[in-house]
């Protein structure tokens, strides 16, 4: 109840506030930079290297988006959960939630609008930073295939909205931002340690998102063989917003 | 016809009782005064109306609804002002007033003029910053006029003067009087003075228990005291005072900087006796006043039992 009105708000919020940067330009830099660094990384090496001789195979597209997804899982996801954690909980603490929960207004709505809300800047700012890298990666090398790298980013695009329902449930559970963001956080790092543990978790788990990116550009699986692992992902996402919005709407605020 | 009813509405905080078998009782129309010092329950009491806090017992009605987090039946029908209103910093007055409209799913296109009247209400109409440039008292303003867009039959209001200045004050007070009888008004408040002005009703509420529930009108017949009001001034006056207050017809006598005040059980005998006194003690009267039973008085008198 109230979704409209909340996620065309949102919308505007994400427009007006500091979000609009962090997110995009953080995807986007990644984006450009990630084929440079591949492509003079041998010279900077070698120059490095001084006397010693250091001998490296020459780069190539897979050398420019392993950089770019090695980049984009550490530092994107990083700013995923610092500009999220506190969308929900900065507004619970500053009292903003009072003035609208007393309308007919459902706090279900209110997780759900922050999520498309944002997982709509999240998306823009991944697939421009796609396009950023694909293009200077087809400048600098030769043969640079559009559907694996393209299947790559899908496969880091819902891993990255599962980030997103990670930080914005939490948000909703949490009054403290750095409590939001330590859940956030916490969650990433458990998702990545999974798949470690277990071959259930490995094939099943959001963090085998993360292990297919770099098997789907050496051509060592396919989209089907990660199907059930997206869906997974999508449900837990899924599962993590609603549970968020639940304890949310039992809460004293 | 009862519009807000509590029934033995109790709120506790670990140890702490912030509310304890609340039974409120407000009716259509009426200027409702909830009346406490700081941490007698006010807020906690409006903040379980809202859902916002689940009560340790008891229940609450709203237009005949049952309060709960869920109940949203009853929700398009009221307006809220709490006691620190906050905003989207970078929206604009307008601009936060259309959202509140949406969120009352109001029409957007219906509620244009109504949007317009509010800000000319709260004084916004001209102002083109965003509200985190906003002063206290304009975000007030704007709060007030947030809890009117849905045309509310009840409002409830949490100190809504308290950061005003004396001009905004005057104004919220009387855009408040002005509700009378047509929208039923609930606000809490410790400033005395305000009730007075504006509520037909009060409930006073002290360490989260209700001591009094009536009108101003039948709390000041009910408490009303012969208090009697002298200036003097002289050696000994302390003197003065302390055979007053042994005397049997002196119910209470308090006495500061050569102003005694005195309340008698008969005011006639007060007056008839008190010359002499005055005399025999060979003070100077430089002013005597019957003092009329204020607010304040029964306020303080109740909250001091």
């Amino acid at each position: 109840m109230g979704f409209k009105a909340l996620f065309k708000k949102d919308l505007k919020e994400v427009l007006k506030t500091y979000r609009i940067y962090v997110i995009p330009a953080v995807f986007i830099f990644f984006g450009l930079v990630s084929p440079i660094i591949a492509y003079y990384l041998p010279d900077i090496l070698a120059s490095m290297a001084g006397e010693v001789r250091v001998e490296l195979p020459t780069p190539s597209w897979r050398d420019a988006f392993d950089q770019y997804f090695s980049n984009i899982t550490q530092m994107g996801v990083l700013a995923i959960i610092l500009s999220l954690m506190g969308v929900i909980a900065d507004e619970r603490s500053k009292g903003i939630v009072n003035m609208v929960f007393y309308r007919p207004v459902s706090r279900l709505a209110y997780v759900f609008s922050k999520f498309f809300s944002y997982g709509l800047l999240l998306s823009v700012s991944i697939f421009v930073s796609y396009l950023a890298c694909y293009y200077n990666a087809t400048v600098l090398f030769p043969e640079v295939p559009l559907a694996a790298t393209f299947q790559a980013t899908f496969l880091f695009w819902i891993y990255a909205l599962f980030i997103a329902a990670l930080t914005i449930a939490a948000s909703a559970i949490f009054t403290n931002n750095v409590a939001a963001g330590g859940v956030g956080l916490g969650g990433f790092i458990l998702v990545n340690l999974l798949p470690l543990t277990h071959e259930f978790f490995d094939s099943y788990f959001p963090g085998a998102l993360q292990n297919s990116m770099g098997e789907i550009l050496r051509g060592t699986t396919t989209m089907s063989d990660v199907i059930p692992a997206i869906l997974v992902t999508v449900l837990l996402a899924l599962f993590l917003l609603i549970l968020g919005g639940y304890i949310f709407s039992r809460q004293e605020i | 016809m009862l519009v807000i009813r509590t029934e033995n509405l109790s709120k506790k905080f670990k140890n702490v009782t912030a509310l304890d078998n609340l039974n409120l009782a407000v009716e259509k129309g009426d200027v409702f005064g909830l009346l406490g010092p700081n941490g007698a329950g006010k807020t906690t009491t409006l903040k379980i109306l809202m859902g916002y806090l689940n009560p340790t017992s008891g229940s609450s009605y709203i237009l005949g609804e049952k309060v709960s987090p869920n109940n949203t039946s009853y929700k398009k029908r009221i307006g809220y002002l709490p006691d620190v209103p906050a905003f989207y910093p970078w929206m604009k007055a307008e601009e936060y007033l259309a959202y509140c409209s949406e969120l009352a799913g109001l029409n957007s296109k219906d509620s244009e003029s109504h949007i317009q009247k509010l800000l000319e209400l709260s004084e916004l109409e001209d102002v083109k910053t965003k509200i985190g440039g906003f002063s206290r008292g304009m975000k007030q303003r704007l709060g007030l006029a947030q809890a009117l867009i849905n045309n509310p039959e009840i409002i409830f209001l949490d100190e809504p003067t308290s950061a005003l200045d004396p001009i905004g004050r005057r104004e919220v007070l009387q855009m408040i009087k002005s509700f009378s009888g047509s929208i039923t008004v609930f606000l809490s408040t410790h400033i005395l003075t305000d009730v007075e002005r504006v509520c037909d009703r009060v409930g006073i509420l002290n360490e989260g228990q209700l001591i009094a529930q009536k009108s101003i009108e039948e709390l000041k017949k009910e408490y009303f005291e012969s208090a009697l009001e002298l200036n003097l001034s002289g050696q000994k006056i302390e003197q003065f005072v302390q055979t007053l207050a042994g005397l049997e017809w002196v119910e209470d006598i308090t006495s500061q900087a050569g102003m005694v005040r005195l309340v008698a059980s008969d005011l006639g005998l007060a007056q008839n006796k008190l010359p002499a006194l005055i005399a025999e003690y060979n003070l100077q009267l430089e002013s005597f006043t019957t003092a009329e039973t204020t607010l304040e008085d029964i306020f303080v008198k109740l909250v001091s039992k």
